[in-house]
């Protein structure tokens, strides 16, 4: 029996842009925190080697530090065990990358990191193990990454077969043809006990004719984005479809721990959690709520500062909960994880006629009022955004200026 | 309250003036020249009726103590006013002197109270309980010079109050607090538009937007920058995929090439020994062959030579009948030419005997011409000599008469007349002594002193004239002396300036010796003067003719004369005279025969020169023919050396067979080492290969430096992901910001812009009235084209809007006197509003409108009337106003309605003599 850890897609060193720059850096540095995790279960689940398939880096041309430091990470002592990785297509095998300087160009055979750099059979020493592994050399391309493994037919039936690989499982319509697509069925016609994925980045399993899950996609190790989100936030994958939804995100990381117990023999996946922060999107419509409740609900809330959140607000709210609302706004950004939003642009604050006379009196502004709500009422979708947002700051600008 | 009457005594430079009847409402206009004390008149209002009880110490009040000779004498002020329906009296004696309130009652004053402090206190408070610089009196008493608005912070607030309660709150506390909120967060994008410009506001360079903007277009540059280096690599990054496969390529064509080259060196070497063969007999085919072709080129040469030789005989004889041609073709012209040169020589020689003849004739002519001047010269020296003797005499006779030059011929006259003059005053100033003798009685009588007469009486009367002393001495009776009394200095004076002029008139005539006494001595002057003028008239005349005559003299005459009778004396002997007709006849016979002549040369010349020309070609022919001879002989002596140099035509027929029969042994040879055709071809096929396997390693060679070059590339993009995401990140940070705040500005801009625009609506509501008042004024003042006039909060005007809305100034732009005008306008505005037609407030104005030109001022008159009179049909009603202009330019200000109070009257103000 084998076991070992599946991860894939750890995009170290990972473009985002969509946050403040000190915000950027945390959630960069978040998925070296994820890999940290990923060496812990290896150790906690005492698994015999560590598979990643493919798109270690974001780009072949990270830098350098962060080349080093997930170097040092997977072939230092707190890793337990060999780390078996392969070029994807953000990091190919290119003359002049990642792989061809130093610390990735020293000579083989390392401690623990084996960079399967050609496309042959690979022992796994100590175990009745092969691996298949399937490098990429190009951003894109035409040809199966695992054809090759077709030259190497099942020789010795004591010897668990393992693809590693990296490209587009033709399990889905349309894919672009030089998205390094792999057969459905590859498994089975090469063989494999196990074809360990990476590209895609939410976990899947695709059984074998056998009913064995035999091919798998891991997930990234660390959450990329808001689950579901439309709006991306910088990261952008090399694929030709660009941010296709193969791409989205649980808003969690994970790895697949694998159990093999002989070779052609039924396996077990189990999905283990390494993700460091999770990404949480909602939209709450906040339309006769009490502001009060929903600042308690957040407030409350465990293990907020390892939570990314996007609170969207919607629905008709008076100007004076409005101004309550900014203390959740002071909850979300205060007590979250940096990069948390509260999003109330799709809210429209609507005043009562109480409040109109309390705040605005009877003078000038009551007009300015007025003409506001006729804008509002009138205008099109863009005086209508501006003169909502206008109709705030009256209510801010009246509010504060209250006599005593 | 308005001002009744009012008596000032002893205020600074004021004695006393004294002030009544001034009606309650219009204009009342006091002047004077400058230091009258106008403006101390009003100073003792405003300290009388607001500012100082009579007990107040202040410096402001103790000034105005007059310091007099006799005597400090104390300041006093009493003014009459009304207010509230009722007419008061205050008198204040300053300087700690006494106070009387009083109201007058239906036949007398009743006194209120005479305490300086209640006094103060209760006008004050009737006046409108302020400070004559506050309340109303801010806008209404204006000090000299002082023609701006309060700013609104320092606007009395009770007016203000007191505007609020008629007009209503232009916009409420909150209002205000909100837009200068407002206000201060809209600046942070907007500036106030400037002047000049339309009312849109202007958007700040330094605000946060326009920074991040800038920002962003520098990001993005550099974002561009990046992401062309990013592209960059990705297509090298492509390439180098094609360029492995290309270097796979070029291996596996090489290796298949090497091989190829070695299969072809290895049979090169199994034919190389037939090769050689069949090489060394071709050699030896290609030998024979040359051989067979030089003999046969020998014979061909040889007989080539022969052709050359006879060609070249034939040429010499051709030659040399050519030379004997030309030679007599020469002595043909040779002789035509001496022929010519016979004919024209005998030709000049008759030319030469015309041209003789000629000369004659012409000699002939001119002895004829000698001859006629000769006989003219002799005629006209006659006629000159004639005249030169008249000039001498004439000449003469003005030596031997002279006159006098004009100046001394006036001062003769004038010398003259003054003698006569003298001698007439003499004569008139004689005494007359008239003797009637009796018949046979005698006097003698002796006149000044002179010879004594003796008087026979009988006669007829003697009168006879003295000038000092006559004495009459008559016999037997005695003598009678009269002597002349008075006058006697007159006389002497006379008669010596007589003699001074009978000296002056004898010298003056003495060079023409004419004696001074003749009676006709001024006559006489005068025609020797006309006599001369006559004879110099006619020498002037005469010598015009002599030198007519004779322009360079007689002598000229004369040496011509000579000299034509030497000529004709030189005559040629023999020469044939004739008449004149004649000898011309005979000139121009002699000269057409000469053109003849020079004609018949001309054409002989022509000729001469044809034919020496035609002489020069033919010994030119016989050169040439002489040379080509010599050459053709060269050239057939030269053939005949080469033909005898070259070998005989038998020999080389011997050497042709020769060559032929070992042309065919050689071809013998060479088909016995014939190569297959691979054979034939194996050395180029070789060398092919080898040049194939060469290319494919430079081709080789170039991919790999291109590999290793895109190698070196990439490498050193270590790090240009981490860039391209920070500045991507600063990008969207930027875009993000970017948005957010140009909501937020629009979002101010729009409140701000609703607010004014509904604050302007308030402002039309309530201050409409007022407004459209000064409006009105501005335009009869022809101020600008402003077609609104905006109001702050504390309802002072702030800015001018122009009558299309599209500009706006602030007031403070305009010109001084625009601004004096209209703050006038203002305050007279403002002030009806407040005054009331049952008590019209009061308006002082010291010294108003110096910044205004006459056409305003003249506009200006109808505005203070109309602000005087009030306008009750206005909403709210404009009250009348009591307006005091002290001036000292009343025609500026005066008008059929205005009441003028002249202070220079000193029934109305005296002043302490300074």
């Amino acid at each position: 029996m084998i076991r070992f850890l599946h991860a894939a897609d750890l995009h170290l060193g990972m473009r985002i842009t969509r946050f403040e720059p000190d915000v950027c850096n945390r959630i960069v540095e978040a998925r070296f925190a994820a890999l940290e995790n990923l060496r812990k279960v290896a150790k906690q689940r005492d698994v015999q080697f560590i598979l990643i398939a493919g798109d270690i880096f974001d780009d072949l041309q990270v830098e350098k530090s962060v080349a080093s430091r997930a170097f040092a990470m997977l072939e230092g002592s707190a890793n337990s065990c060999p780390v078996y990785l392969i070029p994807g297509n953000h990091d190919p095998l290119v003359p002049g990358g990642v792989w061809d300087r130093d610390p990735w160009l020293r000579e083989q055979p390392h401690l623990r990191v084996h960079l399967l750099r050609e496309a042959k059979p690979e022992r796994v020493p100590g175990l009745p193990v092969v691996i298949f592994p399937c490098p990429l050399t190009q951003r894109r391309s035409t040809e199966n990454p695992t054809a090759w493994i077709r030259n190497h037919p099942r020789m010795d039936r004591s010897v668990i077969r393992i693809g590693l690989a990296h490209g587009s499982l033709q399990v889905l319509p349309n894919l672009p043809l030089d998205d390094h697509l792999i057969p459905a069925d590859a498994a089975d016609q090469l063989d494999l006990d196990y074809l360990a994925l990476g590209h895609w980045h939410r976990r899947h399993t695709y059984r074998a004719r056998d009913g064995a899950e035999r091919t798998a996609y891991s997930g990234t190790h660390e959450a990329m984005r808001f689950p579901g989100d439309d709006d991306a936030l910088g990261w952008s994958s090399y694929s030709p479809d660009g941010d296709a939804d193969r791409f989205a995100s649980d808003g969690f990381g994970s790895a697949l721990l694998v159990t093999i117990d002989a070779p052609r023999a039924l396996l077990q996946i189990e999905p283990v959690e390494t993700g460091w922060l999770r990404w949480t999107a909602e939209t709450l419509d906040i339309t006769g709520a009490r502001p009060g409740e929903i600042i308690n609900r957040y407030a409350s809330r465990e293990d907020t500062l390892r939570t990314i959140l996007r609170l969207r607000l919607e629905g008709v709210t008076t100007p004076r909960e409005a101004l309550r609302l900014e203390e959740l706004r002071q909850v979300i950004t205060g007590r979250y994880h940096p990069g948390s939003v509260l999003d109330d642009s799709r809210l429209r604050v609507q005043p009562s006629e109480e409040q109109l006379r309390e705040v605005v009196g009877e003078g000038i502004l009551r007009r300015v009022l007025d003409r506001l709500n006729g804008e509002i009422a009138l205008g099109d979708a863009g005086t209508q955004h501006v003169a909502q947002h206008a109709l705030r700051w009256l209510y801010r600008l009246a509010w504060e200026e209250q006599p005593l | 309250m308005n001002i009744e009457s009012f008596e000032i005594e002893n205020w600074g430079c004021i004695k006393r003036v004294a002030v009544n009847g001034l009606p309650p409402t219009g204009v009342v206009i006091f002047h004077g020249p400058n230091r009258t004390g106008k403006s101390s008149i009003v100073y003792a209002l405003r300290a009388c009726l607001m500012d100082y009880p009579s007990t107040s110490r202040a410096q402001h009040i103790l000034r105005w103590i007059p310091k007099v000779a006799n005597g400090d004498r104390r300041p006093t002020v009493t003014v009459v006013f009304r207010a509230g329906g009722q007419t008061y009296r205050i008198k204040k004696t300053f300087g700690g002197g006494p106070s009387e309130f009083a109201v007058r009652t239906a036949d007398a004053w009743r006194i209120e109270t005479t305490s300086p402090a209640d006094a103060h206190e209760r006008v004050r408070n009737l006046f409108g309980g302020k400070d004559s610089d506050k309340g109303l009196h801010q806008l209404l008493w204006l000090t000299q010079g002082e023609f701006q608005l309060p700013e609104p912070r320092e606007f009395d607030p009770d007016v203000q109050q007191a505007l609020r309660t008629i007009l209503g709150d232009l916009q409420t506390p909150l209002d205000s607090r909100f837009f200068q909120k407002l206000k201060e967060r809209w600046n942070v994008w907007y500036t106030d538009p400037r002047r000049g410009t339309t009312g849109t506001p202007r958007e700040k360079d330094n605000s946060p937007l326009a920074q991040n903007s800038r920002e962003l277009a520098t990001a993005r540059n550099e974002l561009a920058i990046v992401e062309q280096e990013f592209q960059e690599i990705e297509r090298l990054i492509r390439q180098m995929r094609d360029l492995e496969i290309q270097r796979q390529d070029y291996l596996r064509q090489r290796e298949k090439l090497m091989q190829e080259v070695q299969d072809l060196e290895q049979r090169w070497k199994q034919t190389e020994v037939r090769i050689r063969e069949y090489q060394a007999a071709e050699q030896e085919y290609k030998a024979a062959t040359q051989e067979l072709e030089a003999a046969r080129k020998e014979l061909a040469d040889r007989r080539k030579a022969e052709e050359q030789a006879e060609h070249d005989a034939q040429a010499v004889a051709n030659a040399r009948t050519a030379v004997d041609q030309a030679e007599q073709q020469l002595a043909a012209v040779q002789q035509r030419l001496n022929q010519v040169r016979d004919q024209l020589q005998e030709t000049k020689a008759q030319r030469s005997a015309i041209q003789e003849r000629e000369q004659e004739l012409a000699q002939a002519l001119r002895i004829l011409d000698y001859m006629e001047e000769l006989q003219r010269i002799q005629d006209t020296k006659a006629q000159a000599q004639e005249i030169a003797q008249r000039i001498e005499q004439l000449e003469k006779e003005q030596q031997q008469c002279p006159t006098l030059s004009p100046e001394a011929l006036e001062a003769v006259k004038k010398s003259y007349n003054r003698l006569v003059t003298l001698r007439a005053e003499l004569a008139a100033a004689s005494l007359k002594l008239r003797l009637t003798p009796q018949p046979g009685t005698e006097a003698e009588v002796t006149l000044d002193a002179g010879h004594a007469q003796h008087i026979q009486g009988g006669g007829e009367a003697a009168e006879l004239a003295f000038r000092r002393t006559a004495q009459v001495s008559i016999p037997g009776w005695g003598l009678i002396e009269v002597r002349r009394g008075t006058l006697a200095g007159q006389l002497d004076n006379l008669e010596q300036e007589l003699r001074r002029e009978e000296q002056a008139f004898a010298d003056a005539v003495a060079p023409l010796r004419i004696n001074p006494n003749d009676a006709d001595a001024l006559d006489q002057v005068l025609r020797r003067d006309a006599e001369w003028h006559m004879r110099k008239k006619e020498l002037q005349n005469l010598k015009k003719e002599l030198k007519k005559l004779a322009p360079a003299g007689l002598e000229l005459l004369q040496q011509r004369e000579i000299e034509l009778r030497a000529r004709l004396a030189a005559k040629k002997p023999g020469l044939a005279m004739d008449s004149r007709d004649k000898l011309h006849e005979h000139q121009r016979q002699t000269e057409k025969q000469r053109a003849e002549l020079e004609q018949f040369i001309t054409d002989l010349e022509a000729q001469n020169k044809t034919v020496e020309q035609q002489l020069a070609e033919a010994i030119q022919m016989v050169t040439q023919a002489r040379e080509k001879l010599a050459a053709a002989e060269a050239t057939a002596s030269a053939s005949r050396k080469h033909l005898e140099q070259l070998n005989s035509e038998e020999r080389i027929r011997q050497r042709i067979e020769a060559a032929e029969a070992a042309l065919v042994a050689a071809e013998r040879r060479r088909t016995n080492a014939a190569l297959t055709p691979e054979e034939e071809t194996i050395e180029a096929r070789l060398k092919s290969a080898r040049d194939a396997v060469d290319a494919l390693n430079s081709e080789l060679r170039q991919v790999e430096a291109q590999y290793h070059r895109n190698r070196g590339r990439i490498e050193q993009t270590e790090g240009l992901h981490a860039r391209r995401n920070q500045l991507a990140a600063r990008v969207q940070m930027l875009q993000d910001a970017i948005e957010r705040e140009t909501l937020e500005r629009d979002a101010i801009n729009l409140l701000y812009r609703l607010f004014q625009e509904c604050r302007e609506q308030r402002q039309n509501q309530l201050l409409g009235s007022i407004r459209d008042r000064v409006l009105s004024w501005i335009r009869l003042l022809d101020i600008g084209r402003y077609g609104d006039l905006r109001f702050n909060e504390a309802f002072l005007p702030e800015s001018l809007q122009s009558s299309d809305g599209t500009y706006e100034m602030a007031l403070d732009y305009e010109s001084t006197g625009a601004r004096e005008q209209i703050a006038m306008m203002v305050r007279l505005a403002i002030g009806a509003a407040l005054s009331k037609p049952e008590d019209p407030a009061v308006a002082v104005l010291d010294d108003p409108l110096t910044h205004a030109d006459l056409r305003r001022l003249t506009n200006m008159r109808a505005i203070l009337q109309s602000a005087a009179q009030g306008d009750p049909k206005l909403q709210p009603p404009a009250g009348p106003l009591q307006i005091l202009i002290f001036t000292c330019h009343p025609e500026w200000f005066r008008s059929d309605h205005a009441t003028v109070v002249n202070l220079e009257d000193p029934t109305i103000l005296t002043r302490w003599p300074v």
